[in-house]
């Protein structure tokens, strides 16, 4: 009986909350749903994994916790638990799935890369998220409702300002073959990025292979994405391609001397996705917390762990950003889990140019 | 009517009979009750080697509806002419750490076994500690040091002799090799530490009486001697290069130097998305094959192992060098190894962790120091990984040094035929490298074991550990055993001792100063363990290592050392008081 009466309680406290954030009634109707939903089956810890770096990491989750509990004046407990890299994490739940067992997260976090592949398999929960929010529209759906787009980001070259001045920076990707960056610059073991250039125009997979191939004489060694710090340090003088402009505004963030350098070759926006997995210990949770990333103040939020948010959604901070590269005529090509899907010859064309650049010439 | 205490007795009366029903049921089918330590994990051994062979048929993520059997695997890896590249790459390196490794290890071990150095006993304590250094520390230090474009050591070269370019680099298989080295000399110390031990004397004072000079004696008599622990470290830290990732990812691919473990982190990123672990797995296959080949090896060497028993029932004491004024150049001598592989990396630890981003040391970046990144250490995260490494650091060692015991004994002190077999299944543990081991472990537990509630527990991350820690247990246990003759054996048998009773009463405290250093570094080795547990890990059981690595590997190295310091300073009074234990026990054998 008390129970019940405490049940009512929190569910009349979670639509006094929900007048606070002022949603259309279908999606308070439905977040309404999920919240009762989430009490019934008796979700109060939200588990969650992914790498430290990402979306700000346990110190982020800690943000994420606090706003969740206050949009909808519930106790949930966010349980984060740093993982290895996203592929790692992905298979792992995948795994997980065919077992049968509950997945080590309840929200997947992966780039279009990861979902576009996670489209084609029964991994991810379908959900219609466009009743949570106006906010969620088409435009931030992944294929096939199984996700969300919940930040986006833009790649260039990574260099340090106390060794290469904004002026000497490359402007154009053949600025890289420059014999005076021989041996000083890094990639990536996965040659990051440039299957993705390769899509702009101008460019093809062919070009692309046989810049690689040049490239490749200049390139003193591979870094992981996570290693920016090695340009920091001054081992390499820069990164190309980098794995995203949010990486270097929060180093930048610190006092590091990184420089960030779109091309004027053009740019590809990419897309950070987050999902359900089907064997969600806390499925309802885990959408209401999706819910919670895409409002106005959950990108604030997501701005402030990861130095990036939607571009496409209303009050987002990284919109100017972009804004100046469309202004600076910079192409700019869109790249989400469908185009990834569209496209698979560009996973074969990053394998390949990950092959050439592994040999030293 | 009889009472209940009557009942209970003579319950206890038939218990105790059937008990012994039994045990005379194992001794008439002449069944050592030690088979009942190492059967299951033999067991386990073979399934999980099993399970990683049948993984590498198969194309896809194994478990998952898209898996299906092919040779895909197989035919990627040896198409593909870049891996003899590889295999040549990690061969130099392997070479090259194990003799920097053994260079140092053994050498340190001699000082501190077999000559009366001032000071010894704080060297345990240090080499301890030091195993829970990180390698990417070590590796990061080294490329401060001695990097071409910014390393310390060559900006000084370079402007003292006016030279253009550097003229030394680590960014090579034999600098690469020399940065692991000196992280695995700590266990080639602990490794040979129990053969110096228990060198007897006899032998060297014969070969003195002969006029043998230190040289000869060095060719004649310690090395003979000192053989199979030699052999064994060798090859256990041989093994340890093949698979170790922090090196050859830090400095190797800075310089596009593939060796196995890199080439395996970027074949196992694929076209789908999702790691490969197929090739992964076939990869593996040919260091089963290595490992085939190494394990023939030192079963030769243990065949002849009656050449080295050396601890009789004749009494002995390890007779005890005078270094006399050869103390200052050998405490020398440990204080370099102790600068480049201990306080560097330490130094390098500290001043990461007073960072707000990561840069070499200059005084620009002293005057930006501060204590924030300790501020910034997630504590309820520490709180439940520090909980479940503490137990694993606990219930792990025990259990293996107990399994191990059972494998060696069975391998070393009995005529079992198929000894030498058991020896090489107590060795393939480590020759599969660590990230297809831990696969295989995930697969059997998500799939073969499903109604048992392994996966995600402690339970299976002890299992795991525990079958990985296997080699180093029977590398060491081999060794010590090996040198306990068959005299002190038979004495006891004459006596009336059973088996059970020979190696409980007689050849357990011989080699407990084996059992308790093993014991010891099982558990800081569990402590630091990475690869398992990062496949393994779900909320429920993450470890230590596990966080430290994801915070160092997104980039944030000033948390990370952080956190390492504080496990350092945590750790320091426990491994000193395990020392001091240790040390006391050796002392009253």
């Amino acid at each position: 009986m008390k129970r019940k009466s405490l049940g009512s309680l929190a569910v009349i406290g979670a639509l006094l909350m929900l007048e606070a954030f002022p949603v259309s009634d279908v999606s308070a109707s439905e977040v309404q749903q999920l919240i009762a939903a989430a009490k019934e089956k008796g979700e109060t810890v939200l588990n969650l994994s992914w790498g430290q770096q990402s979306m700000g990491g346990s110190k982020g989750a800690k943000r994420f916790e606090a706003l969740f509990n206050r949009m909808y004046g519930t106790n949930v407990k966010v349980n984060f638990t740093p993982g290895p890299s996203m592929p790692r994490i992905i298979g792992k739940v995948t795994q997980e799935l065919a077992a049968g067992t509950k997945a080590s997260t309840d929200v997947l976090l992966g780039t279009e890369s990861h979902y576009g592949s996670l489209m084609k398999k029964s991994v991810m929960e379908p959900y219609n998220y466009r009743k949570l929010s106006a906010r969620i529209t088409d435009e931030v759906m992944a294929p096939r409702n199984i996700g969300v787009e919940v930040a986006t980001f833009i790649s260039g070259i990574v260099y340090n300002t106390q060794i290469v001045s904004p002026a000497e920076a490359p402007k154009h990707l053949k600025d890289v073959l420059n014999p005076k960056w021989k041996g000083k610059i890094a990639s990536t073991p996965y040659a990051a990025q440039f299957d993705r250039i390769a899509l702009l125009p101008g460019w093809g997979n062919e070009k692309m292979k046989g810049f690689i191939t040049k490239l490749s004489n200049n390139v003193g060694g591979l870094i992981r994405c996570g290693e920016i710090s090695r340009i920091t340090s001054g081992e390499f003088v820069m990164m190309a391609m980098g794995c995203g402009s949010y990486a270097v505004r929060l180093e930048q963030a610190k006092g590091a001397p990184l420089g960030h350098v779109i091309l004027q070759d053009g740019g590809t926006i990419s897309f950070f996705y987050w999902g359900v997995p089907q064997n969600a210990t806390a499925p309802n949770l885990a959408k209401l917390f999706i819910n919670m990333a895409m409002s106005e103040e959950g990108q604030k939020v997501v701005y402030k762990n990861y130095a990036t948010d939607h571009h496409a959604l209303p009050g987002s901070q990284w919109a100017a950003e972009l804004k100046g590269y469309k202004d600076r005529n910079i192409p700019i090509l869109e790249v989400d889990a469908q185009y990834v899907a569209d496209h698979p010859e560009q996973r074969k064309l990053g394998r390949a140019l990950s092959k050439i650049l592994r040999k030293k010439r | 009517m009889r009472s209940g205490a009557t009942v209970q007795t003579a319950a206890n009366q038939r218990l105790r009979a059937k008990g012994k029903g039994f045990v005379n049921a194992f001794r008439r089918l002449r069944i050592n009750p030690l088979w009942f330590v190492v059967g299951p994990m033999v067991l386990i051994i073979v399934g999980l080697l099993l399970t990683i062979f049948w993984i590498s048929f198969i194309a896809g993520l194994p478990g998952t509806p898209e898996a299906h059997y092919s040779i895909a695997n197989y035919h990627n890896l040896y198409a593909d002419s870049f891996v003899v590249t590889v295999l040549l790459n990690t061969l130099g390196f392997a070479i090259a750490t194990t003799v920097v490794a053994l260079f140092f290890g053994v050498s340190i071990a001699w000082f501190v076994e077999r000559t009366d150095l001032p000071g010894k006993s704080s060297i345990y304590a240090i080499m301890s500690l030091g195993i829970l250094m990180p390698g990417f520390f070590t590796a990061m230090g080294w490329l401060f040091l001695l990097h071409p474009r910014i390393g310390i050591v060559n900006r000084w070269i370079m402007d003292l002799t006016g030279l253009t370019s550097a003229p030394l680099s680590i960014t090579n298989l034999i600098g690469m090799g020399w940065v692991q080295g000196l992280n695995l000399t700590a266990l080639a110390f602990i490794m040979t530490t129990a053969s110096f031990r228990s060198m007897d004397p006899a032998l060297e004072e014969a070969a003195t009486v002969h006029g043998a000079s230190f040289g000869q004696m060095l060719r004649s008599v310690f090395g003979p001697l000192m053989l199979p622990g030699l052999v064994a470290s060798a090859i256990y830290i041989f093994t340890i290069s093949i698979g170790v990732f922090d090196t050859p990812a830090i400095i190797g691919l800075s310089n596009r130097i593939f060796t196995f473990s890199t080439y395996v982190y970027t074949q196992s990123i694929t076209e789908d998305a999702l790691p490969d672990y197929g090739v992964v797995a076939a990869m593996s296959s040919l260091m089963t094959a290595l490992a085939l080949l190494l394990a023939y090896y030192y079963s030769g060497v243990i065949k002849k192992s009656y050449q080295y028993q050396i601890v009789t029932g004749k009494g002995y004491r390890p007779h005890l060098y005078r270094l006399g004024r050869w103390t200052g150049p050998v405490w020398g001598f440990i204080g370099l190894y102790f600068l480049l592989s201990k306080v560097l990396p330490f130094l390098l630890l500290v001043w990461a962790s007073l960072l707000r981003y990561f840069q070499p040391p200059s005084m620009q970046a002293l005057a930006g120091i501060s204590l924030q990144n300790f501020r910034d250490m997630p504590l309820d995260l520490l709180a439940r990984s520090g909980l479940n490494s503490a137990i694993l650091m606990i219930i792990v060692p025990t259990l293996a040094v107990a399994i191990s015991f059972g494998f060696s004994w069975i391998v070393v002190r009995t005529n079992f035929r198929f000894r030498m077999v058991l020896d090489f299944f107590a060795f393939l543990p480590h020759a599969v490298p660590s990230i297809i081991f831990g696969v295989g472990a995930l697969f059997v537990a998500l799939f073969v074991l499903k109604g048992i509630p392994l996966y995600g527990s402690l339970t299976l991350l002890g299992i795991v550990y525990v079958v990985d820690r296997l080699t180093f247990g029977t590398r060491l246990l081999n060794s010590a055993l090996i040198q306990v003759h068959h005299d002190l054996e038979e004495a006891a048998t004459v006596c009336g001792a059973t088996g059970m009773k020979v190696a409980r009463s007689v050849l357990a405290p011989l080699v407990l100063p084996a059992i308790l250093s093993g014991w010891l570094w099982m558990g800081l080795l569990t402590l630091r363990e990475l690869t398992l547990a990062t496949i393994l890990f779900t909320p429920n059981n993450v470890t230590m290592p596990v966080v430290i690595w994801s915070i160092w590997s997104s980039g944030n190295y000033g948390i990370a050392s952080s956190i390492t310091l504080v496990l350092l300073l945590c750790l320091a009074p426990l491994v000193l008081v395990y020392w001091i234990i240790g040390r006391h026990s050796m002392l009253r054998d």
